[in-house]
């Protein structure tokens, strides 16, 4: 199918971006990043939009390390998560997490800006940045303004940012260097959507974190001993039957995703 | 919108407009009928381009963000009359049968091999997800490809 014509903007700063999305008066204006998921669903006629704010020309992307966090830029693409050497070694969990990303084109293109404000419940890397913790940078007409990712999701593709607000970049929380990382899916082909997704923190005294994908209506964060958890997030998910899975298989392959992820965490914390 | 870009190294400025797809304006404006459009989705791979280098569906990218960028066609890696190693081996494996799915393969393929994602079976297969064919069952292109990176990729 064709697109609805729109008007399309392609502003050098973020003030400028801000300020487009925030004069759109009645009409519908939508930032694009890499257009992953957005230029699909304006082919399908699931997304109308009247604006388009093109972010490709604001230099946003780049990875640093900033104390004990790690600083993603919002239109850092998916690729570099999995391939560049520097990003691997501070964000080993994304790495992991972003080989099951669609395919190496949609890799190519596709931001972690725009994977977490999109907010699949199914995507990968909204579940390792809320495993991480940390906050979402957000500019608006009011200037700078930060989101703890404990509160950034809010449900089924929707998030705290507002329709006037560029999300600019997402700080991250290390893990302290003696804790373990690990990341587990089950989907039906390589480059699908996750069934069931998870990502797991684990502390050298057995405490940890796991944060499930898939199985609600956004990430799920779950804490305790690293022995307990994966009955205690089967016994707690409710997630919902679709056409390919029934909601009892999906409750299972959350438990066995926790389990995978965590034992993973353990070994690496070991290591 | 005015449209400027390198295709397969021939300067085009283009009128455009926001809502065409970069499928779309290198189909249907500048006659690049080797690019397929199978989905539209971003799914099956066949309207594989590369963007500045970078291989990209161009049905899921706007032709105006393609502005000042080079775009590379199949056709840029064939020359008259001769074919580009990897599609040597595709023909020679049988690995060609309707060739919908082939530019699409090909250019992936010579992303992955240049990357070096294409040191095995399993990291070939993987750096293939997304280029859907529907005809060979794939033993063959992965076989094509093992090829091509043994022999020219590797140089
Ligand atoms: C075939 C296929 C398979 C895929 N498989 C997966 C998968 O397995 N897992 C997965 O996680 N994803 C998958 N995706 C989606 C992909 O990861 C997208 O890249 C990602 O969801 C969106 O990032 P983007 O930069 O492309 O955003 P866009 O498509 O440009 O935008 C998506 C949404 O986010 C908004 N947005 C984007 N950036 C910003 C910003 N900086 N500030 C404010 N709003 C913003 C846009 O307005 C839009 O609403 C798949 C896509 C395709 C086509
Ligand atoms: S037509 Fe672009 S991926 Fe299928
Ligand atoms: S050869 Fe027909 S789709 Fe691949």
């Amino acid at each position: 199918m064709i697109p609805r014509p729109f008007d399309y903007e392609r502003p050098r700063s973020v003030e400028e971006a801000v300020s487009i999305l925030a004069g759109a008066g009645g009409r519908d204006a939508k930032v694009i990043a890499g257009g992953q998921s957005l230029v699909p669903m304006l082919s399908l006629g699931l997304a109308r939009p009247d604006v388009l704010v093109d972010l490709s020309r604001l230099e946003l992307n780049g990875i640093e390390a900033v104390d004990r966090r790690v600083r993603i830029g919002a239109t850092t693409c998916h690729r570099t998560l999995e391939l560049d050497p520097e990003a691997r070694r501070l964000l080993p969990l994304a790495a992991e997490a972003a080989r099951h990303v669609g395919n190496p084109r949609v890799r190519n293109r596709g931001t972690f800006g725009g994977s977490l404000a999109h907010a699949d419940p199914a995507a990968e890397l909204p579940v390792v940045a809320v495993a991480h913790g940390g906050e979402v940078v957000a500019h608006g007409p009011g200037g700078e303004r930060r989101i703890p990712l404990a509160e950034f999701f809010l449900g089924y593709l929707e998030t705290a940012l507002g329709p006037d607000e560029v999300l600019v970049a997402v700080e991250l929380e290390r893990p302290p260097e003696t804790s373990g990382v690990g990341f587990h899916e089950e989907a039906q082909r390589a480059d699908d959507f996750a069934l069931a997704c998870a990502a797991a923190v684990v502390a050298p005294d057995g405490h940890a974190r796991v944060v499930l994908g898939g199985v609600g209506d956004r990430p799920l964060r779950f804490e305790g001993p690293t022995d307990e958890l994966p009955a205690a997030v089967e016994a707690a998910v409710e997630p919902e039957e679709d056409v390919f899975v029934s909601a009892a298989f999906r409750r299972r392959l959350a438990g066995v995703c926790a389990r995978r992820a965590l034992a993973r965490a353990k070994e690496d914390a070991g290591a | 919108m005015m449209l400027e870009l390198l295709l397969n190294g021939r300067r085009l400025r283009e009128p455009v407009e926001p809502h065409v797809t970069l499928l779309r304006f290198l189909r249907d404006q500048a006659g690049a009928s080797e690019v397929k459009y199978g989905c539209g989705e971003g799914v099956c791979g066949a309207c594989t381009v590369f963007l500045d280098a970078v291989a990209v569906n161009a049905c899921s990218v706007l032709a105006v963000q393609a502005e000042g960028a080079r775009v590379e066609t199949v056709s840029a890696f064939a020359g008259d009359g001769s074919l580009h190693p990897l599609q040597q081996e595709l023909i020679e494996r049988g690995a060609v049968q309707c060739g919908f799915c082939t530019p699409g393969v090909v250019l992936g393929s010579i992303e992955a091999v240049r990357l070096g994602l294409a040191g095995d079976r399993m990291t070939i297969r993987r750096s293939l997800a997304g280029n859907l064919c529907r005809c060979t069952g794939y033993g063959k292109i992965v076989e094509a490809v093992e090829a091509y990176r043994d022999g020219e990729g590797a140089a």
